[in-house]
């Protein structure tokens, strides 16, 4: 064996040999190898380097390929597909992250691709068909949750990255704020959007749309419901209708609940709902008047604006949210 | 990131800024983080890295629009034709393997193995000697390689190369 035949012969063992998985007289081979040659020891130390991974190394599935799990869960097959999908139908933390992303929660099922050596083929149930709710590249992407989280108010406009580059901040807050002032019931603006929203990152799985207007004569109508998730909060995406308002004008938002009070109330500048045509999502945490399952309206009232300038929005709580 | 890619990448980008997400999701279920942007930027970085060293690309020449060294992202397996991505893989597929059959004797190894112990420091943290975890060690070794053997060539595959070797 030449020296290069060498080098070749341990980087492609390297990923067996970091997992232990390389036959013992293999991985001392390896290991000498290592111990003479600076080069291949670079490669296997950058393989092995301390990441934020950290102890999380092959607990869960890959980030990569939860990241992009409509194209790479379709080209799992075999035995690590069915892996996978046994994890998925345990881990809930790896569900709550597809969700998050905007994906079910499951394996779609592809003709060919289970594995004839399951890990256990009588315990495995067939999964379901399952799509994507949609492309994960065709949304917004929100900034990180837990600074989110860290924000400690009752509704949060946070940052969108519909474009990585962004450098949006989140919208000023103001705490939740109970108001007896039942709202006006105005005829909606034309046009609706059918839109599957919704708002990606952490919050995404409390997430609703807000993609069709209250009709008028309908009062009843449920458009949406709201689950609250384990974070305690639902997150919704600033509607197109309000995002493309002439001017600049100061919006009120508010949820409002039976009777018409109003339970959280943000006032924020168009511009900052939706900077630069790219709609926020707004995080409206269950604070510190737990929301309790019912119907509710989120309604925007931009003040100033020219007709329409009202939009309200029929929701529906059904599983209360936590106290924080 | 985005100052990391300075415009290369830029299709990927979103698909690493998840990964990039799941990570930190991950790292703050696990505990909690002192400083919080330090964390994200390290996470951002690695999982960079980590992104384009799947890509396989050389990030030099591949930017022609960039005449800048501050765009060299210093990484000895860039360009090197290993995938890291195999190594998270192998791993999830072992640990997943070994906790379908209630392997815990193995479940317990493989997390210390994975985490960059041999076999002497394993020995010392679980209380036993080297040999008796070598051999430990040995048996679950044996029984996930079977598994991966008798596997169609899935994803797995790109570990051919390496499971070919283990398998002769």
């Amino acid at each position: 064996m030449t020296f290069g035949d060498s080098h070749d012969w341990v980087r492609a063992r390297l990923a067996t040999w970091a997992s232990g998985l390389l036959k013992p007289d293999s991985t001392e081979r390896v290991d000498q190898h290592l111990a003479e040659c600076e080069s291949c020891r670079q490669l296997a130390g950058a393989m092995t380097s301390s990441d934020p991974k950290g102890d999380d190394r092959g607990e869960h599935i890959p980030a990569f390929g939860l990241a992009r799990w409509d194209r790479w869960s379709r080209d799992l097959t075999g035995l690590s597909r069915s892996l996978v999908l046994e994890h998925l139908q345990r881990c809930e933390q790896c569900r709550s992250q597809l969700v998050t992303l905007g994906y079910r929660a499951e394996l779609p099922l592809l003709e060919g691709a289970e594995s004839t050596h399951s890990p256990d083929a009588a315990t495995r149930a067939a999964p379901p068909r399952s799509v994507p709710i949609r492309s994960a590249r065709k949304y917004a992407w929100p900034a990180w949750g837990a600074l989110a989280a860290a924000a400690g108010v009752a509704i949060v406009a946070y940052i969108v990255l519909h474009h990585p580059s962004s450098t949006s901040v989140p919208v000023a807050v103001t705490p939740s704020a109970v108001d007896t002032t039942p709202p006006r019931v105005n005829p909606p603006p034309a046009g609706t959007s059918d839109e599957a929203l919704l708002a990606l990152g952490p919050e995404s799985s409390d997430a609703v749309s807000l993609a069709s207007l209250v009709r008028s004569g309908e009062p009843d109508t449920t458009i949406t419901r709201l689950q609250f998730g384990p974070a305690g909060h639902v997150a919704f995406q600033v509607p197109i209708e309000v995002a493309t308002l002439a001017g600049n004008p100061n919006i009120d938002v508010m949820l409002v609940g039976k009777g018409g009070v109003i339970l959280r109330r943000l006032s924020a500048r168009r511009s900052e709902l939706a900077p630069r045509d790219q709609r926020r999502d707004l995080l409206l945490r269950a604070g510190q008047h737990p929301l309790v399952p019912g119907d509710y309206a989120v309604v925007f009232v931009a003040k100033g604006a020219p007709q329409p300038n009202r939009f309200e929005y029929r929701v529906r709580i059904e599983t209360a949210g936590r106290h924080e | 990131m985005t100052s990391m890619a300075r415009g290369r990448w830029a299709s990927d980008l979103e698909d690493i800024a998840m990964e990039a997400w799941i990570v930190l999701d991950r790292v703050l279920r696990r505990e909690q983080a002192r400083n919080l942007d330090a964390l994200m930027t390290r996470i951002a970085r690695f999982t960079f890295i980590d992104a384009v060293r799947r890509l396989g690309h050389d990030p030099i020449e591949r930017s022609q629009p960039i005449d800048d060294e501050d765009a060299a992202i210093g990484d000895p397996l860039i360009g090197s034709g290993i995938d890291p991505s195999a190594l998270e893989m192998v791993r999830f597929c072992t640990l997943e393997y070994f906790t379908h059959h209630r392997a815990s004797e193995c479940i317990e190894v493989a997390r210390h193995w994975f985490a960059g112990r041999n076999h002497a420091e394993i020995g010392r943290l679980l209380g036993e000697k080297r040999d008796a975890i070598a051999k430990r060690w040995e048996r679950c070794r044996r029984r996930v390689v079977e598994a991966f053997r008798a596997d169609l060539p899935g994803p797995l595959r790109q570990f051919a190369t390496e499971l070919e070797e283990v398998l002769a």
